[in-house]
């Protein structure tokens, strides 16, 4: 619908549009032009989103007292005036339909009426509060950065570019959901991302059609290749330096408002098994550490099936001391092995979420109350074996080693399909179970990149940076499975060796 | 059939080494040491001398074909009656095999590890662990395939440094078997080693054909001298008269591996799953060629609504046998039918191939665009 020249009229559509909420604010004034003649004007915002005071004082004011001595006729355009010569705001849209100048108020634009022009000024004036920039939840490091994302996208974008000084460093914003117009910004460098990748994804964001977003999950789960996997296939990351060694690797981040988790495709296995202090500590630090991590995932996930698979079906295999020790420490417990493993394993996952919901130091005293005194009630009563603790025990420390919070997801629901494949066929099913896992994985991939490269498809240049990293100055090339545009990261020739002055 | 997976140059020889390696990797050496004794290695010889020549006539035929699968061009080659019978046999032939790798995996493994549970659990177990992979196209199961090389490369690389006793007299003497002996001995070894035939269906699949015939010959040269180093180990250190006596040699020669740290008791059993995944992608690849060939046998759009029924049907087929005995005589009838379609049916096609030049246009047709290692 068109805007009308009767400031009243439009204020009436506008007010019925938004359904005259009480968080919206009309403020109505009379412009006086040379004492002569007076002009109704209005400014609509949502309180909140904008604080009044700074409408009084960055719009309303300058207005007022510059607009005083117009000189121009009637009919010249008093809109452009203003835009042009009175309002110093850097983000001025002369809009001409009542749909857009509902949408503008939506995002936190302050709408300029006046009387006569069937054109609406919108002022970018976003300020609504938002918390402070906070060190990592979820991704801490010991060294390295302590910055985060939060709420504020402006913020984020201005994070990543604080890192990436780089004029080809490109972010392109779209609205998405059909109710909530919530803004998303994609991220790549323009020199560096494969043109087809950026497309992909700008075409999958553009195909979401939700009502509203309200976290980067929803574009996640909406994007992804393979939403029926328990693994992501997209990295989620608060950590803005992470996002903008993602770009610079060739991937695309999307920024979502009101998230504090900034999305990276394409993701592999590898890419979500690493951390962003791999690359801040010395090479050995790193590759000790990732080796670390890389056994650590793997015990959490097979530990407790393989417990139940040697314990039930092969005891054999266990060395005859230690044999008879568990079954010592087995003796009297009313279950099988599997049914012990069951309820250590959910009574873990039920602490663990407990402790997520309770606040903070509540939260902690649950999971040591959790660990330690219902544990050793629970071996006292004789419901679970030492043996057992102890394997969740080792099982929930390994899990918390994976870097990625969504991919640790993806393993603990994992953990307990092999720890049923092994209560049913011993070793073959946890066998099989690994090999079902494993062609899972290979079928899996990220905006049509394998998620198990770079081991498959091999590629050997990539392979310096997966289960171990070489040194900063061998790692010349940006990862293979990006297809970037500009491959090197620095230059190819060989590295001189310093001479030691005498 | 709907636009081909393409199997990148790296994933051709991923595909023939874990077609290879199976389940007749693990009796091979009781079976040559049975036959033929110390002449057993003579025979194992033989058999890779007829699997190289296999694989040159199997690949030649390939690359007179590109991108078109047996199913298409045995119709135009001799007409599509004969055509299609031909592919009907041979998809069941495929399906045979499958039958045959699980029924044999079955009973090892109720032998060594699940001696309480039904044969045909375990057969259905693997059938249908097989099948999920097998439904979802090539390049999936190169891709697995390729993670499980590493995983079985690094232990039997390992497993010669780590064999404690070996007796080199063990060998010999040599040519004190006779010719039929020595046949049946070789037809054994290349009943563990057969899988290239998988090549006739996946073959066309590849995105550089001008290389296939030097990985795939070099690939089942490389296997077969891995698959030989483990028959010699075992003859060495296990004696060829134990191991003539034994079903499953190599799990026992494993057991003589000393354990680092006395953290397990039995260190065969670890080498038993990387077994149950070798015989695992045989089956898996065994279900996709079999799956894939019928579908183009009957134009179907995927193989992928085939890969169950023929995992029923290989179920079936495996069921057959009443005990091993009666598997190995089915095995050996297998090896007869391998023969005659690499040594009767592949040259037959090629010479035919002479006469009757490929259509140009279906096979334009069909090209599909070229697959980077990881799209992006």
């Amino acid at each position: 619908m068109k805007l009308s020249k009767r400031v009243h009229h439009n204020i009436q559509t506008i007010k019925e549009e938004l359904n005259d909420s009480t968080d919206l604010k009309v403020r109505e004034f009379n412009l006086s032009i040379q004492g002569i003649r007076e002009i109704s004007c209005a400014l609509i915002f949502f309180e909140g989103l904008i604080s009044g005071q700074m409408v009084t004082e960055a719009v309303m004011q300058p207005i007022l007292h510059e607009v005083r001595d117009f000189d121009q006729p009637m009919d010249a355009n008093l809109i452009t005036f203003i835009k042009e010569s009175v309002l110093t705001n850097s983000e001025l849209t002369e809009k001409n339909t009542i749909d857009d100048v509902v949408l503008s108020i939506m995002i936190g634009e302050v709408a300029l009426l006046v009387d006569g022009f069937n054109t609406a000024l919108t002022i970018d004036m976003k300020g609504w509060l938002h918390r402070a920039i906070d060190s990592p939840q979820s991704e801490g490091v010991i060294r390295g950065p302590r910055d985060s994302f939060i709420e504020a996208i402006n913020r984020n974008m201005m994070l990543i570019r604080r890192r990436l000084r780089d004029p080809n460093l490109t972010f392109e914003r779209i609205q998405v959901g059909n109710r909530g117009q919530n803004d998303i910004v994609i991220a790549y460098i323009k020199d560096v991302a494969n043109d087809e990748l950026v497309n992909e994804v700008r075409k999958r964001l553009e195909n979401v059609d939700l009502d509203v977003i309200l976290d980067s999950g929803y574009i996640e789960q909406m994007i992804e290749d393979d939403w029926w996997s328990p693994f992501n296939t997209i990295q989620d990351t608060e950590r803005p330096d992470e996002a903008a060694a993602g770009l610079v690797e060739g991937r695309v981040a999307i920024l979502v408002d009101n998230s504090p988790f900034v999305l990276l495709a394409p993701a592999t296995f590898n890419t979500l098994m690493l951390s962003a202090e791999d690359y801040y500590v010395r090479w050995p630090a790193a590759n000790f550490v990732r080796i670390i991590r890389f056994v650590a995932s793997f015990v959490a996930l097979v530990t407790p099936s393989l417990y139940i698979a040697l314990v039930s079906f092969h005891p054999e295999m266990i060395p005859t001391k230690l044999a008879l020790s568990i079954a010592a420490s087995r003796e009297g417990i009313p279950f099988p092995a599997f049914i012990e493993a069951l309820i250590m394993e959910l009574s873990l996952e039920i602490v663990r979420e407990a402790g997520i919901r309770l606040p903070g130091p509540i939260g902690q005293t649950i999971g040591i109350v959790g660990g330690l005194i219902i544990g050793d009630a629970a071996v006292s009563a004789g419901i679970v074996s030492p043996f057992m603790v102890i394997v969740v025990a080792m099982t929930a420390i390994a899990g918390f080693i994976i870097p990625t919070y969504t991919l640790s997801f993806g393993l603990r629901i994992t953990r307990f399909f092999l720890m049923l494949a092994a209560s049913f066929l011993g070793l073959y099913g946890l066998t099989l179970g690994m090999l079902i896992l494993l062609g899972h994985l290979a079928t899996l991939t990220s905006f049509g990149v394998s998620y198990l490269s770079p081991w498959a498809p091999f590629s050997p240049w990539d392979l310096r940076d997966s289960v171990m990293r070489s040194p900063w100055h061998k790692l010349k090339r940006r990862p293979g499975y990006t297809h970037t545009k500009d491959q090197t990261r620095q230059p190819l020739k060989k590295r001189r060796r310093r001479k030691r002055s005498s | 059939m709907k636009g081909r997976d393409r199997l990148l140059a790296q994933e051709v020889p991923v595909i023939i080494a874990n077609m290879m390696l199976g389940v007749g990797t693990i009796g091979l050496p009781s079976r040559l040491a049975e036959i033929a004794g110390p002449d057993g290695i003579i025979a194992f010889a033989c058999a890779i001398g007829v699997l190289v020549a296999a694989t040159v006539l199997i690949i030649l035929l390939v690359r007179r074909f590109p991108n078109q699968g047996i199913a298409d061009y045995s119709t135009i080659l001799i007409g599509k009656v004969p055509g299609f019978i031909f592919n009907i046999i041979f998809g069941f032939f495929l399906t045979c095999v499958v039958a045959t790798m699980v029924r044999g995996f079955s009973e090892v493994t109720k032998f060594f590890l699940l001696q309480r549970t039904p044969l045909e659990v375990i057969m259905i177990s693997m059938l249908l662990a097989g099948s999920l992979l097998a439904r979802n196209g090539l390049q999936p199961i190169a891709r697995a395939c390729q993670i499980l090389l590493y995983l079985f490369l690094l232990p039997l690389l390992a497993i010669p440094f780590f064999i404690p006793i070996f007796e080199t007299g063990e060998f010999l003497p040599l040519f004190q078997t006779d010719f039929m002996s020595m046949v049946k001995a070789t037809f054994g070894a290349l009943f563990a080693l057969a899988g290239i035939e998988v090549m006739l269906v996946i073959g066309s699949h590849s995105e550089d054909p001008k290389q296939l015939m030097r990985s795939s010959v070099l690939t089942v040269i490389a296997v077969s001298v891995l698959t030989g180093i483990l028959v010699v180990l075992a003859f060495g250190s296990l004696s060829v008269n134990q191991v003539a006596k034994l079903s499953d040699p190599l799990f026992e020669m494993i057991k003589y591996v000393p354990v680092p740290f006395g953290i397990f008791e039995r260190v065969d059993i670890f080498f038993y799953t990387i077994w149950i995944a070798a015989t695992y992608s045989s089956v898996v690849i065994g279900l996709f060629t079999a799956s894939h060939h019928l579908a183009e046998t009957f134009k179907l759009e995927t193989g992928k609504g085939l890969v169950f029924p023929c995992a029923a049907a290989s179920y079936f087929l495996a069921l057959i046998p009443n005990h091993e005995a009666e598997l190995g005589v089915y095995g050996d009838s297998l090896i007869l039918v391998w023969i005659i379609l690499v040594f009767g049916v592949v040259p037959l096609f090629l010479l035919l191939s002479l006469f009757r030049k490929p259509k140009q246009s279906s096979t334009k047709k069909k090209q599909p665009q070229k697959r980077r290692a990881n799209p992006g």
